[in-house]
């Protein structure tokens, strides 16, 4: 779960270019980003719609056809780490118990799940993607006492990228829809439903011409914008013709900037480098400063990867869900990287790397990510093999405490060094 | 008296159980036949059998560390998969025929890549998926994954898998879960005439040499104990152990050491194995499996939606096997068993079961440590 919630909803990027024009879709981008805030998302439910609560992010486009309030607790957590009191929140729950390698992101779900600050769910949809840890904590929230006559569903998010695969989860999809008609006695409007996903098809073209634009080089803007754009997408209840209206500005800005061969402001671009994780809640400590202070760029994360989206096929409910799934198990961000083999993650890696002309990849090995953590030499062979500088971090993206932003800031320069980059 | 010296069948089953390469496999190897090496209880060893292949299951027996392994793995992997494959890199699992691994944890899971990516010596492998959730539509896309594992091991290995041997291979194996699960309730007695760990090396033994041969041993071990004295002391606190990689026994011989014994355990070599069976014989054999893998037995912390039916298998051993307190075993980095006992623990308290939750490595690094909290433990469940 990719997210720095604070820094997006509260200050404007340190990189931010083009004052008039992005310092403007900033604000109205803030303004939306601010209702994924901890506070709003707990306060949110008391406004009457049904409440369902789901482990990951699964059926946007679904729950808002049906006019449901959707929380998805793993974003919670996330956000609640990245916020200024993050790090006592990490160890409010870490006092808690579990498993002392837990993701810090899951923790705190876990602990505002337990403490108990969460309001009560009217469902429960939980899922084992993406990982061990986001699987465990449906496994909590499903078992949680106070919440034990709450109706639940379980969906089976399949390791495979075979089309049985989305079948299967289409047929799944198809499934929590009835249970969550009969949880919250709302019904599935099919028409709002196929609208709300010709609207987010829309949001995904732009999203993919966003990052068709961070090919030139030097990089047009902030390449974070790309992340920023998956959240008001799909984190944020999607089909909003103002989130629409904000990526086409976003892209023709963009363009303009990449007709006039600008690159970011106060940035003199030398490395670009691939941050193959997730983008970490102390960003805002570390990416400006390699920009800055060593024309370092990061081009590309989990979430600001989040493109080409599989197109919605409209055609029937169906054939909706079906690709509905295929989005979900290969487009949603961190879903495809830890849910399949080491290959996937290569492939990706040194596509990216190839297509948007970078200089080296960094795996920064965020510690929740029991993945990641099991194939760092395939990772490392095969960039050696293509001639790729690679650096290996072993941070936490949500606690800086465990790999200060300034030793992260230090070993990259040390590394892009040694590989000549700097 | 324990074991070791009164009966020679459990001597043979703990000499299988307390290496690697034993004479069994050996014996099978120069037969002829073929090994297949798998990852997690929940792989149906019965395609294996149906094919004529000898299935082993990979544990990290006599591993003295994970030098090799650490290029491969952080120090966030938990410790069970890499000494297995530390061991695999040193040659040892170098008699595998083929490797089959299901997508059960992650770290498991990409197991298989680093495997592959080694260069490892064994000519098949195999990533079997398996759903993490129980339920019907389930047990149809699994039964679909058996097929496609079913044909890849008929083509790999040039073998015919019909029904009729498929049937053949379950009602072996529903024979080994029966003889298992008579071994089980010996141990409901006050004073059982077999200990905790040596039923750990009973247990390993079942999943490391050919299954009709385990199942005359252990119908010559039942006979044996049927008519033995209890070994334990009357009175000592009855435990139980949960957790994943419990294949050694040195964790029920340290509480067995300090006057407990250990009556039962919920663990992936262990009691997890021979709960349920599949039997009787009744249209499509995958089908059966399948049922039986998503529905019958969703015993692994990784399958939501099935904790209650966790809780409850867990529950009725404590009843069955009258235990005094549990012992839940985490392996450091585990997610899904942290989860799990986090869960239990407060469960097994409502239910008046106290409970010592810790986490540990694979080979612990301290076992005074560990000495000291079940010899506190014991203070506590102490009758
Ligand atoms: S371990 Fe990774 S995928 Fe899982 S919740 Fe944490 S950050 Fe997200
Ligand atoms: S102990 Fe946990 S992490 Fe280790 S192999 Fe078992 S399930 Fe996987």
């Amino acid at each position: 779960m990719s997210d720095k919630a604070t820094q997006m909803t509260m200050t404007t990027p340190a990189l931010a270019s083009d004052a008039g024009v992005f310092d403007q879709l900033n604000r109205e981008a803030n303004g939306i980003l601010a209702e994924l805030l901890p506070q709003k998302l707990l306060e949110a439910p008391k406004g009457g719609k049904p409440f369902v609560i789901g482990s990951d992010e699964v059926l946007p486009e679904i729950v808002s056809a049906m006019d449901l309030y959707y929380n998805i607790l793993t974003v919670t957590g996330a956000t609640a780490a990245g916020m200024p009191d993050g790090a006592q929140t990490i160890d409010k729950a870490i006092e808690m118990g579990v498993e002392s390698r837990l993701c810090n992101a899951v923790r705190c779900a876990m602990y505002y799940l337990y403490s108990p600050l969460m309001p009560m769910p009217d469902a429960i949809v939980t899922t084992n993607s993406p990982c061990d840890a986001v699987d465990t904590l449906g496994i909590m929230m499903d078992n949680y006492k106070p919440w034990a006559h709450v109706p639940k569903f379980h969906l089976d998010a399949p390791h495979g990228r075979e089309e049985e695969d989305f079948v299967y989860f289409g047929k799944q999809l198809k499934e929590m829809v009835l249970f969550l008609e009969k949880a919250t006695g709302r019904k599935l409007d099919l028409g709002r439903f196929l609208a709300l996903c010709e609207e987010s098809n829309r949001q995904g073209a732009l999203l993919a011409e966003f990052q068709e634009l961070k090919r030139a080089v030097p990089c047009p803007v902030d390449p974070d914008w790309a992340r920023r754009g998956f959240r008001l997408s799909r984190w944020i209840p999607p089909g909003r013709p103002e989130v629409t209206d904000i990526l086409r500005r976003l892209v023709a800005a963009t363009e303009e900037r990449v007709k006039a061969k600008q690159g970011m402001d106060g940035v003199d671009e030398k490395i670009r480098f691939l941050w193959w994780d997730v983008s970490p809640v102390w960003a805002g400590k570390l990416f400006p400063r390699l920009a800055t202070e060593l024309g370092a760029v990061c081009l590309m994360d989990y979430y600001s990867y989040a493109a080409p989206w599989t197109v919605i096929d409209t055609t029937s409910e169906e054939s909706a869900l079906r690709t509905f799934g295929k989005r979900y198990l290969i487009d949603t961000p961190m879903t495809r990287q830890a849910m399949h083999g080491a290959d996937f993650w290569i492939e990706d890696a040194l596509r990216i790397v190839k297509e948007f002309r970078l200089d080296a990849v960094v795996m920064p090995c965020h510690i929740g990510h029991k993945d990641l953590n099991a194939f760092p030499k395939i990772a490392r062979d095969a960039c050696r093999e293509a001639g790729i500088p690679f650096l290996f971090l072993g941070c936490d993206v949500w606690d800086e405490r465990y790999m200060p932003p300034d030793k992260v800031f230090e070993t990259m320069k040390t590394f892009f060094q040694s590989v000549g980059l700097a | 008296m324990g074991l070791s010296e009164t009966s020679p069948t459990f001597r043979d089953l703990a000499r299988i159980a307390g290496t690697l390469r034993n004479p069994r496999v050996d014996s099978w190897k120069s037969g002829g036949g073929k090994v297949m090496g798998y990852y997690c209880s929940f792989i149906p060893e019965e395609i294996f059998v149906a094919a004529g292949l000898l299935p082993f299951r990979i544990r990290g027996t006599g591993s003295q560390g994970t030098e090799l392994a650490d290029q491969y793995y952080t120090q966030v992997s938990c410790t069970f998969p890499r000494h297995s494959f530390d061991q695999a890199l040193r040659g040892e699992f170098d008699f595998l025929d083929g490797l089959v691994v299901g997508t059960s944890c992650d770290t498991i899971r990409h197991t298989f890549d680093n495997w592959k990516h080694a260069g490892l010596k064994t000519p098949f492998t195999y990533l079997l998926h398996r759903p993490h959730v129980t339920g019907e539509l389930q047990v149809d896309y699994y039964r679909r994954q058996l097929e496609k594992l079913k044909s890849a091991v008929e083509e790999h290995f040039a073998a015919r898998i019909t029904d009729e041997k498929l049937w053949e291979a379950i009602e072996l194996c529903d024979e080994t879960r029966r003889l298992q699960q008579e071994l089980y309730a010996l141990r409901k007695v006050p004073n059982p005439a077999i200990t905790g760990s040596e039923t750990v090396a009973v247990m390993v033994a079942g999943a490391s040499m050919p299954k009709t041969d385990y199942n005359a041993a252990l119908r010559t071990l039942l006979a044996e104990l049927g008519t033995a004295p209890g070994g334990g002391k009357a009175g000592a606190a009855r435990l139980m152990i949960a957790g994943c990689a419990h294949d050694d026994p040195s964790l029920c011989a340290i509480v067995e050491a300090e006057g407990g014994i250990v009556v039962t355990d919920f663990t992936c070599f262990g009691g997890k194995v021979m709960l349920e069976s599949i039997g009787p014989r009744s249209g499509d054999p995958l089908l059966a499996l399948a049922r039986y893998g998503v529905l019958d037995r969703p015993f692994c912390p990784k399958i939501g939606g099935a904790h209650p039916m966790r809780k409850q298998a867990v529950l009725d051993m404590v009843r069955d096997f009258k235990v005094d307190g549990v012992i839940g075993q985490v392996l450091v980095s585990c997610d899904p068993w942290g989860g799990e006992m986090f869960l239990l623990k407060d469960e097994l308290k409502e239910a008046g079961i106290p409970m010592l939750k810790f986490e540990t490595d694979y080979l612990p690094s301290s076992v005074g440590q560990l000495t000291t909290r079940v010899q506190a433990f014991l203070e506590t469940v102490r009758r």
